[in-house]
């Protein structure tokens, strides 16, 4: 299966002289096409900085990260923002839709800004709100929605583009269980039927089974790695909690 | 300890600080700039009327200076409330960390004082320079010359800065305490949550209201340009209130309008940031509606102020060599039944009139019961009726003749005229009877005096017959001599041009005229040429420094006020620009939606006000248009330069800080 993402031996140092913190110490990983992959991990260890890197909002300190077959690590920021804006979506936790704009807006600005007539932005959204169940609120303003409605806008959004990766940071953290589910299935809509490759960064284990394979990131590497293969998805539940607790009680398991 | 919190909040918070700080500087130099011209006038060599017109402007500026005062307080209180607004969250802090609201209110204090002195002291060192350069200027318009250059200092007018500014301080203090009073923590700490709640008008009512406001522009259009700024009657109260009811609606609806308009060119609206640039406007000029009239408003009393009073000067001051002919004109009053000429009744009094006077004409004017009405059409006497209380149709035109307009020709160096016994000569020196004069001349108009037919076949001359403020000369009438016989002058006066020099001769003159009056017991006026000169120049210089020092003072708050917006306002929406970044918007396109909306902000209430300024100005010509012809282009380019250096000027640092605001706050977030 076509790979979409490599990432190489990375690694990223903040600070200067006197204080230098290692974000990510070496990380290497790959995600096929139509994978839907989920990284866990404690606060502080690196995931949030991980999903940065990738979506080249920070660039690494060493090691490589190829989207499709180009490296954004080598990539100047005036390629890098018709990169992001071809290849990749993204999913907040925070929404952050635009509240000046309807939600119709908020999903055709990153058509807009790539010129596509508005006959055929008309078309796309129509095609993709049905699917993600959001036709009744496109006319209607962010602070009208619920959060729920707000995130699958978000998830419109992130995918109008038909990017090539999918990038969720955290998206059910500011959303109650209902919600979370009904996005969680958008998701799901989003990677079999669009056949959308996703990256979700999560530490909500509930979240997180709703993914294929699970990277377990901890003091800046990978500390494991759980794949669903014929499991339902509350048996995988368990099993991620077991790695959660693992990872939670460290004193015992000194890396 | 505070001190070092309130230092330390002034150097972080510098950017928010700068445009602040820069007008408050500004205000004080011009503040202090214009208090102090009387006591730079120490070093020009000035005559008696000079001195009596500088204490006279020297008042005239201590009354605008109030009123400067009030502007600026407003603009300060204004500023003030903005940066608190910005800083929610840090005050939320300090009284989380249990500060009581007290010394919150303590710090902003040592912060605006220090703020304060710091402007106040930069404005007052600005001053002093500027008005050192500002006494060359003064000099110049008064046309004398400077006895020695001096560096001076005026205390007098850094003790009234001081107070005055020291005054509104105190005032900011009581409003800064009450403020922070107000508030409470929650909304402190969740201040940089969404500020307004969008309230969303329908756009529909926008669009009717932005046609409803247009149209009551025209009518207030409409009843100033009637109105010409002449009465202030009904008339000119019902133009500015609905002018102002037409502004304020027409920044009510504009962003509506805007919006549906755009929005109905899909392939404009949903290409590269427009929807987002509209959106933002109208998500905003809700509230900024009001401060958008304002401006507007304040805009066109700059315009409104440099413009029209430095065409004034034009008026009262056009060119005292063609206003004043003569070295001096003695005017007598209430009786003109002296039974011999004025000068040979000087003569007669035994004073030397010859001892002074290389020439002395008599100039009679007479009442030949031809009144203005009969003469003139209604448009001249309607266009004259502006320009004074009395009923122009009803006053009789002045009769003048031949022998004394050929002595006033000779005494002016011009040719003299002959008439034949039925023909009759027109004379003016007012632009207001122009047309009239013109097609009299062409038409051969014919007139009747005494029975006998006269007709007017030369063409008419321009002429002012005595010396005056202004030209005088509405329509004389020139006759053959033959007609006065047996008549006697409704008003007698007598031109001069003296054999010594000015300051003897004027002195001489005013001597004789004194003796004369208390002799015969009359009412009399002498005009002379230098003190025209001089009088003039003071005008000049009480207008325009009158106008310039308003003009100047609306026009920075206005751009202040413009600028702190954009500014906090950017500060506001840096979220909004992380997230375009993170959608892979390129800088190229962000920085063109800032400089656009920015831009929109500083040009609408611009737009407006120009518009606003182009019909109150040529109202105010069309009423000056009677008195003398009026040229404005050089005030135009004189008043664009000032916008485009002030307004312009402000409008790049807005910009330019906006940039920066939205740009750092970005890459401090990558860096978290």
């Amino acid at each position: 299966m076509e790979t979409i993402l490599q990432v190489k031996q990375i690694e990223k140092i903040y600070g200067n002289k006197g204080s230098i913190t290692r974000a990510i110490e070496d990380i290497s990983f790959q995600v096929a096409k139509g994978e839907f992959v989920g990284i866990m991990g404690p606060s502080g260890s690196g995931k949030t900085t991980l999903l940065n890197c990738i979506s080249t909002i920070d660039n690494v300190t060493s090691g490589h990260i190829l989207i499709g077959k180009e490296d954004i690590t080598k990539m100047k920021s005036g390629q890098l923002s018709k990169f992001r804006r071809e290849q990749l979506g993204f999913i907040f936790q925070d929404f952050n839709l635009l509240d000046t704009l309807t939600a119709y807006e908020n999903i055709a600005l990153p058509l807009t800004i790539q010129r596509v007539s508005p006959k055929k932005i008309e078309s796309r959204i129509k095609k993709l709100a049905t699917q993600l169940g959001i036709e009744e609120v496109l006319k209607k303003y962010p602070y009208q929605m619920s959060g729920g409605q707000q995130q699958r806008v978000a998830c419109a959004r992130a995918m109008i583009c038909r990017p090539a990766l999918i990038l969720a940071d955290e998206p059910t953290g500011a959303l109650d269980s209902k919600a979370s589910r009904m996005l969680l299935n958008s998701f799901e809509v989003l990677n079999k039927s669009l056949e959308a490759t996703i990256l979700m960064v999560t530490h909500d284990a509930f979240t997180a089974s709703f993914a294929h394979r699970i990277l377990f990131i901890k003091d800046g590497r990978i500390f494991n790695e759980l794949i669903r293969g014929e499991d339902d998805r509350k048996t995988f539940f368990n099993r991620i909690i077991e790695v959660v607790s693992l990872l939670g009680g460290d004193t015992n398991n000194v890396l | 300890m505070y001190f070092k919190i309130a230092l330390g909040n002034v150097r972080r918070s510098i950017r928010d600080y700068g445009v602040y700080f820069l007008t408050l500087t500004f205000g004080v130099c011009l503040f202090y700039v214009f208090n102090s011209i009387q006591a730079q006038s120490v070093m020009m060599a000035l005559s008696e009327t000079q001195a009596k017109m500088l204490v006279l402007l020297n008042n005239m500026m201590g009354i605008f200076s109030i009123f400067v005062c009030v502007v600026l307080g407003f603009l300060i209180v204004y500023a003030n409330n903005f940066l608190i607004r910005r800083r929610k969250k840090e005050l939320g802090l300090y009284l989380v960390l249990g500060m009581n609201k007290g010394t919150v209110a303590r710090i902003l204090m040592i912060e605006t004082v220090m703020i304060g002195t710091l402007a106040f002291a930069a404005g007052l060192g600005l001053g002093i320079l500027v008005s050192q350069a500002l006494t060359v200027v003064t000099a110049n318009l008064f046309m004398v010359q400077l006895k020695a250059f001096e560096f001076i200092i005026s205390f007098n007018a850094i003790v009234k800065s001081a107070v005055f500014f020291g005054g509104m301080y105190l005032i900011v203090l009581i409003f800064n305490t009450w403020v922070v009073q107000r508030y409470k923590l929650i909304d402190l700490l969740q201040g940089d949550r969404r500020n307004e709640a969008l309230k969303l008008r329908s756009i529909g009512l926008s669009a009717v209201l932005f046609l409803a406001s247009l149209i009551i522009l025209g009518c207030a259009y409409a009843l100033i340009l009637d109105n010409g700024f002449m009465m202030f009657d009904m008339e000119f109260a019902a133009s500015i209130v609905l002018g102002s009811i037409g502004t304020f609606l027409f920044f009510f609806s504009l962003s509506g309008f805007l919006l549906k308009f755009v929005q109905s060119r899909q392939s404009f609206y949903y290409r590269n940031l427009n929807m987002f640039v509209m959106r933002q406007l109208n998500s905003r000029i809700n509230s900024a509606f009001v401060s958008m009239t304002v401006i507007s408003i304040m805009l066109l009393l700059t315009i409104g102020a440099l413009c029209t009073g430095l065409s004034f000067n034009q008026v009262l001051a056009g060119d005292v060599e063609k206003t004043s002919p003569y070295d001096a004109t003695l005017y007598v009053y209430d009786t003109p039944q002296l039974g011999s000429s004025l000068s040979q009744d000087i003569r007669d009094q035994g004073l030397d009139l010859d001892g002074f006077a290389a020439e002395a004409a008599d100039l009679d004017l007479y009442d030949m019961a031809l009144k203005v009405k009969d003469y003139c059409s209604a448009e001249v006497i309607t266009l004259m009726q502006n320009s004074t209380s009395q009923n122009v149709g009803e006053m009789t035109i002045d009769f003048l003749p031949l022998s004394q307009l050929n002595t006033a020709l000779s005494m002016q160096s011009k040719p003299e005229v002959t008439l034949g016994d039925n023909e009759y000569l027109l004379t003016y020196s007012m632009n207001a009877a122009e047309s009239d004069i013109l097609k009299a001349v062409k038409e051969h108009r014919e007139l009747t005096v005494d029975g006998k037919q006269l007709i007017v076949s030369q063409p008419a001359l321009f002429l002012q017959l005595q010396n005056f403020s202004a030209f005088g000369n509405f329509l004389t009438i020139v006759l053959p001599d033959s007609y006065f016989v047996n008549k006697l002058p409704a008003s007698q006066s007598l031109n001069l041009n003296y054999k010594v020099s000015v300051e003897e001769g004027d002195a001489m003159m005013d001597d004789l005229a004194k003796k004369y009056g208390q002799t015969t017991g009359l009412a009399y006026n002498t005009v002379t040429r230098a003190e025209m000169f001089e009088a003039s120049g003071g005008m000049k210089l009480i207008l325009s420094y009158i106008a310039v020092y308003l003009g100047l003072v609306f026009l920075i708050a206005s751009a202040a006020i413009l600028a702190l917006q954009q500014l906090s306002e950017s500060a506001d929406n840096v979220q909004r620009y992380a997230l375009l970044r993170k959608i892979g918007v390129e800088e190229k396109m962000i920085r063109r939606s800032l400089f656009i909306q920015i831009a929109i902000y500083f040009l609408f209430p611009l737009a407006l006000a120009v518009v606003h300024s182009i019909v109150g100005v040529s109202a105010v010509i069309r009423s000056l248009v009677a008195l003398a012809k009026i040229d404005i282009g050089s005030q135009v380019l004189l008043v664009g330069g000032f916008l485009a250096l002030i307004y312009g000027g402000y409008f790049l640092i807005t910009y330019t800080s906006s940039l920066s605001v939205i740009r750092d706050r970005v890459q401090s977030r990558r860096l978290e």
